[in-house]
Order: structure tokens, then C-alpha cells, then sequence
């Protein structure tokens, strides 16, 4: 899943990052208004955690603009103003939920996934056969053995599972489980699918449809 | 009513003794008939009962009219009160009305609900002044309490911030499943930032809060030397700073006067560019000492200048820089508890020119 992070506290940002990067995210991160926009026009993020308070462009501003453009990124702001006005203010705006701040960081992955997952057809548990991966918890397993996986792995098995039988391209994956420095013409997905392929064994789930991805 | 009574009563009376000429004429004119027929008796008793009758009538008249003026004056005298009883009880009413109201505000007029006015209409008289001047006196209070509400949602907003920081780091380097040494340091150091960030604000808003009541050591004080302390042991990379202080007395607090000028230094120093100057001058003009700083820096924008004096505002690229925005806020609470002020003009070029004006103070010359 692939979540940008706008905040203008610059540690605090950094650390959003990092924490969200270890839960297994794909995290870009920026510090203001303006740079959120140009983000969010070249990349298709899943989540985007927005402070309100943002210098260039105010946070309130970026929401309603995603809002407007259908944005497929669900919105998660993130404030310091907690009280009820605030929160229904932001809801208002077009956000998909509200945390204020200070926060349990865990709290904030939670939700952060629980936003990724939403869609049409895309449940918190998926079952493709015997194997399971349980997209609320970060787990996945065949047979009842659990499977130990990478993020990226993780990611990938994650998008297929999610697409219910669709085929994923390459690139689509490339968005949405690799961040903005992952670089585009290396072949990361591939040998990651291959890797992927072989954790889960046999009898083998993914298929490769010529000229246009991967599917479960 | 009484003296009418008692002068129609009088009236009356004496009209009742004296016959009528006419009547008497008669009455002569009968008796002298009376006497040529008969006896002395018959003309004496025919004159004597008509005078009797006359006098009985004139008597029962009088009764009647006295009976039926006092029945009048009566019914009158107490229509008349009752008329003044309802006629008073509507004016009292009416005058009593504003101080009715005027008690009603007072009464539901809390710390909660300070929006209420009187508004009271009708002639400009001493009520209406009460009035006007009790709205006048809510809207004081209203500003105030509002002002400190603020005031208070603001500051916990502020300090939101560095505790975030904090959690944040916290939570997110103990969760990881072995933290590296490295990544321990770089939490703790993210969290004594966070820490000395509170400190500070807090101490600022101590500053602020103590400054409104008003409690300052007075002394006899000198601009240019409380600029001169300030100065000292001020280091500011690539930014070059000019003194020109001349003689400027004023009568302060010294801690406070200090935090003035080093506030507007850091000031000038935060949102210079580098390379750029800083010129602090103080002097005596007539009446009023004045401390002057100027900075070179970016272009402010003229409508938010005025802003820059209040709690909390900055500029918009606060990304470098790490004051909370109470510096200036500060700087016009002390001049003005100095009896002073503090204005910023924005230089069109780029940059900020700052001047505090004080009262002079009388040197004496011994």
C-alpha cells in the first residue's frame, strides 16, 4: 500500500515515515501544500495522511481539492485540533477519517490500513484456495503453515489478493507497493514475484498473463 | 373638594334667611288684605305660614342639593383617585421597566454568557445612560474573556506539537523488534528537542501571562545599555549587526526591557537572509525614548504585519525556523505595559523595521 505523508514538523514528518515503512508501507513524504498536490497528481497513493496546518497550501485547501478531482486516495487528517467541530469540520472537507494529535502511533496504522483496504470487493480477509492472507493483521498463510514474507512481498500478494482474480500490471504494482524511490526500469517486480512464487509453493497461484501482469 | 363642599354649603345658608323681595311683597300685600277683612290673627298666621313654607322649601332644597354635592363630590373624589392610582401604577411601571431589565441582564450576565445587551430604546435620560453604559461594560468583559479563551486554545495547540513529537518518536523506534543503539539515540535526541521546545513555549507564555497582570519591578533604566547587555555574547552567522546607541532613559523592568530587545534581535536574526544586516540604534526624542531595530530579509506582505503581533501567527515558511510565533506578541505586551508601543513596518526591498517607543525619563541633573 502505498501512503503519502504531508506534514510540515519535519522530524515529526520523517518519523511518520519510518514508523509506517516498518508496519510495511510504501511512504513518500512531504512537507507542504503544494508538493502534496504535485504528489498526488504523478503518483496514485492509497492513503494520504494530511496535517491541516501546512504552510504553501493549508491542509484544508488540499482536501477539497482532492475531494473535487474524485481522488482515489482515501484522506486520513492529522491535527492538533481535536475538538468536535474540528473533527466534523475535517470529515466535512472530505476526509475519510480524523486523528488528532498527540496519537497512538499504532492507532495510526491501524487506521492508515483499514483506509487502504476499502474498495469495492476488496474484504480484510482474503481466501484464494488454502491460502489466506489477512490484510488487517499483516498475515498470510497456506495450509495453516504461516507464511513469512517481506513487505514488498507482502504488498505484492496483498494487490493480487485484492483483485479478486483481475490480472495486476506490473506497473500498478510498481505504485502501489514500491515508493517513489524505488527505480521504475530496474526489475524489482519481477524478481520479487519470482521470490514471492516460491514461498508459496506449490501447487503455484501466481500466473503471469502475457502482456499484462499477474494474477492469482 | 372639602372647601368647595363648605362654600356652596355656605352659600346656600345664607340664601336660605333672606325671602325673596318679591315674595315679601306679596306676603305684605296679603297680610294688608287680611287685615282689612278679618283679624290681626288670620293675616299674622297666612303670613307667617308662607313664610315657614318658603323657608321649609328653601331648606329642603338646601339639603338636597348639599346631599347630592357631597354624593357628587364623592363619586368623583374616588374616580379621580382611582384614575390617579392606575395612571401612577403605568407610569411607575414604565419607569421601573429599564431597571428591570437592566437587573435581568445582571443577573443572567456569566462568565458563559456574556453575549446578551440591553439595548435599551427610548428618551436619552439617567436610565438610558445606565443602560448604555452597562452594555458597554458586557462588551469589555465579553472581549476579555473571549481574548483569554483564546488565548488558552491556542497555547494547548501549541504545546499538541512537541508532545506529538514525542510519541511519535517513541512509538514508533520501541516498536521496531531489535532497535539499533543508533536508532535509540536519534529517539531520545528527537525527544529532548521536543522537550526543550515545551520548556521554552511554556516559559514564553509564563512571560506573557505575568506581563498582562501588570507586576513590574520599576527602575531608572537606560535603553542603550539594556540594548548593549542584550547584544552581548550574541552570535549570528553570516548576518552582520550595527549598534548605534545613544542615550535613551526610560523607568522599567530590567528582565523584561531585556527580553524585549533580545526577542526583536532573534527576530531579525530568524527571518533575515544570509549575508544580511541587523541595525539596532536607540536615541531620545523629545518625550519618548526609542529603540529601532532593522533587518534585511525577505518581503513581508503589508497586510500581515499587523498579524505578526498576535499570539501564535507566523509567517508562512516556518519550516526553518523554530520560534512559536509569540516573539513579537511579547515585544508589544511589554512596551505597553511600559506605557509604550511597539510597531513593525514592512521594508519594501525586503525585511522588517521595528520601532518601540517608551517615556522619556527625567534625568536629574544634580
Amino acid at each position: 500500500m502505498r501512503v503519502l505523508v504531508v506534514e510540515d514538523h519535519i522530524a515529526l514528518a520523517n518519523r511518520i515515515g519510518e514508523g509506517l515503512r516498518d508496519a510495511g508501507f510504501a511512504v513518500d513524504v512531504v512537507y507542504d501544500g503544494a508538493l502534496a498536490l504535485q504528489s498526488t497528481n504523478e503518483t496514485e497513493y492509497d492513503v494520504i495522511v494530511l496535517d491541516r496546518d501546512l504552510p504553501a497550501v493549508h491542509g484544508d485547501r488540499v482536501c477539497r481539492q482532492l475531494a473535487r478531482e474524485g481522488a482515489s486516495a482515501r484522506i486520513l487528517m492529522l491535527t492538533a485540533a481535536g475538538d468536535v467541530e474540528d473533527r466534523v469540520e475535517g470529515l466535512e472537507l472530505g476526509a475519510d477519517d480524523y486523528l488528532g494529535k498527540p496519537f497512538a502511533f499504532h492507532e495510526l496504522i491501524a487506521r492508515v490500513r483499514a483506509l487502504g483496504r476499502r474498495g469495492p470487493g476488496s474484504p480484510a480477509v482474503v481466501q484464494r484456495g488454502d491460502l489466506i492472507v489477512d490484510r488487517a493483521r499483516h498475515r498470510a498463510s497456506r495450509a495453516g503453515m504461516p507464511l513469512t514474507l517481506t513487505r514488498k512481498e507482502f504488498g505484492v500478494l496483498e494487490r493480487l489478493a485484492a483483485a479478486d482474480g483481475a490480472p495486476v500490471s506490473a506497473e500498478e504494482l510498481l505504485e502501489h507497493v514500491w515508493d517513489a524511490h524505488a527505480d521504475p526500469f530496474s526489475n524489482t517486480v519481477t524478481v520479487t514475484v519470482a521470490r514471492l512464487r516460491r514461498k508459496l509453493g506449490e501447487p503455484p497461484l501466481i500466473e503471469t498473463v502475457v502482456g499484462v501482469g499477474y494474477r492469482l | 373638594m372639602t372647601i368647595t363642599y363648605l362654600l356652596v354649603a355656605h352659600s346656600l345658608h345664607s340664601s336660605v334667611t333672606t325671602t325673596p323681595r318679591q315674595i315679601q311683597q306679596k306676603v305684605d300685600k296679603c297680610l294688608a288684605a287680611a287685615k282689612a277683612r278679618g283679624g290681626i290673627g288670620a293675616s299674622r298666621k297666612c303670613g307667617a305660614l308662607y313664610s315657614s313654607g318658603v323657608r321649609a322649601g328653601a331648606a329642603a332644597q338646601r339639603s338636597a342639593t348639599l346631599a347630592h354635592l357631597l354624593v357628587y363630590s364623592l363619586l368623583g373624589l374616588a374616580a379621580v383617585a382611582l384614575l390617579a392610582v392606575v395612571a401612577g401604577w403605568l407610569v411607575a411601571g414604565r419607569i421601573l421597566r429599564p431597571i428591570h431589565r437592566i437587573t435581568e441582564a445582571a443577573r443572567t450576565a456569566s462568565e458563559q454568557n456574556l453575549s446578551e445587551r440591553i439595548c435599551l430604546d427610548g428618551p436619552r435620560d439617567e436610565l438610558r445612560e445606565l443602560a448604555d453604559t452597562f452594555d458597554a461594560m458586557l462588551e469589555r468583559l465579553d472581549l476579555a474573556f473571549t481574548g483569554q479563551r483564546q488565548f488558552i486554545a491556542n497555547a494547548s495547540h501549541e504545546l499538541r506539537t512537541p508532545l506529538t513529537v514525542m510519541r511519535t518518536s517513541i512509538d514508533v523506534v520501541l516498536a521496531k523488534p531489535m532497535p539499533s543503539s543508533e536508532e535509540l539515540v536519534s529517539m531520545a535526541t528527537d525527544v529532548r528537542e521536543a522537550t526543550d521546545h515545551a520548556e521554552r513555549l511554556i516559559d514564553a507564555l509564563l512571560v506573557l501571562a505575568r506581563n498582562e497582570q501588570a507586576r513590574v519591578l520599576v527602575e531608572p533604566l537606560d535603553l542603550a545599555a539594556v540594548a548593549e547587555d542584550a547584544l552581548e555574547g550574541r552570535s549570528a552567522d553570516g548576518i552582520t549587526t550595527i549598534a548605534a546607541l545613544g542615550e535613551a532613559p526610560v523607568t522599567g523592568d530590567r528582565v523584561l526591557l531585556e527580553r524585549l530587545v533580545t526577542n526583536l534581535l532573534d527576530n531579525a536574526e530568524r527571518y533575515n537572509t544570509a549575508g544580511g544586516t541587523v541595525s539596532v540604534s536607540t536615541k531620545a526624542v523629545d518625550g519618548t525614548s526609542v529603540l529601532h531595530i532593522v533587518n534585511t530579509g525577505a518581503v513581508v506582505p503589508a497586510d500581515q504585519v499587523e498579524r505578526l503581533f498576535l499570539p501564535f501567527t507566523r509567517l508562512d515558511d516556518r519550516l526553518r525556523h523554530d520560534g512559536f510565533g509569540l516573539g513579537l506578541t511579547l515585544v508589544s505586551s511589554i512596551a505597553t505595559v511600559h506605557g509604550g508601543t511597539a510597531e513593525a513596518v514592512a521594508i519594501p526591498t525586503g525585511g522588517l523595521d521595528v520601532t518601540v517607543r517608551l517615556p522619556r525619563r527625567d534625568v536629574d541633573t544634580s
